[in-house]
């Protein structure tokens, strides 16, 4: 691996850990209310983990997206691969759209009391769904050419 | 692009983990996480304990046949084994969310938040680090 792959793992890492900070927010809120015995712990739980399994749907979004990308560089000579053009822009699009949909699934989870395999699972596949549907549409509106640098 | 070395020992070390969580809950019904996952009695809990195996021995394969053998066997889910990875985060996390549900925010669910965090990584690592002309480790 040479020092480019190196320097845009590192960049790539660096927004996976900001995208990690608010579920373990959401975490350290949880523990912390559960040691206050707030009468609201249930529902930080669901929130945390909603937003956890949020989470995993737009990483699947978020890796079918790279692959393309990685693979398209890939199918170059070695001479002529460049480093990805602003990874960033296509991962904040899909996590936005995964956090959005997984919102709806936890809204409908909630109106209609379903069970916590039900509610998840629902959260889960709307999130991807959301993530792919955002990063379909960034991917229609944003020329990456504009945010080259 | 060249592979990232003692990369397998990640994939082979996560997959082992997985796989024998979930074989525990499965063979053991009496068990606290079989009865908190509705093991048996649940099927969107059974079908994510039953999943969990399904991956954890895909990369295990992946690891004897791609990794140990010679280069002449070779198993196409190479180029696919981020899915694999990414599916347990899914189920791991599914997992989790059901215990912490049922039993509160407790330690049990270290066995399940930490490998899904180490799957996760090994996933974005995986798109990288594979070559995807030679497909080694």
């Amino acid at each position: 691996m040479n020092l480019q792959s190196y320097i845009r793992l590192l960049r790539l890492t660096q927004v996976l850990l900001l995208a990690l900070c608010m579920p373990a927010a959401g975490l350290a809120a949880t523990v912390l209310a559960q040691q206050a015995h707030d009468p609201l712990t249930l529902d930080a739980k669901l929130i945390v983990f909603s937003i956890l399994v949020a989470t995993a749907g737009a990483l699947a979004s978020v890796l079918l997206r790279l692959n393309i990308m990685v693979a398209a560089e890939a199918a170059k000579p070695l001479e002529e691969r460049r480093p990805l053009v602003q990874p960033w822009l296509f991962i904040a699009a899909n996590l936005v759209g995964s956090y959005v949909a997984g919102l709806a699934g936890f809204m409908m989870g909630r109106a209609n009391q379903w069970e916590v395999w039900n509610s998840m699972f629902v959260i889960l596949i709307l999130s991807f769904m959301g993530a792919k549907a955002l990063d379909i549409i960034g991917e229609k509106l944003l020329s990456v050419d504009r945010f080259k640098g | 692009m060249t592979p990232m070395p003692r990369y397998w020992m990640s994939r082979l070390m996560l997959s082992c983990w997985t796989g024998s969580t979930g074989l525990v809950i499965a063979t053991r019904p009496d068990s606290i996480t079989a009865h908190l996952l509705g093991f048996g009695s649940s099927v969107i809990g059974t079908l994510c304990v039953i999943l969990l195996i399904v991956f954890a021995l895909f990369g295990v394969a992946d690891f004897f046949i791609n990794d140990l053998l010679p280069d002449r066997y070779r198993l196409a889910i190479i180029e696919h084994r981020h899915w694999g990875f990414v599916g347990m985060v899914a189920v791991l996390l599914l997992i989790s969310s059901a215990i912490a549900m049922r039993d509160g925010v407790t330690f049990l669910l270290l066995p399940y938040l930490l490998p899904a965090a180490f799957a996760a990584v090994i996933s974005f690592i995986d798109i990288f680090a594979r070559d995807r002309k030679t497909a080694t480790a």
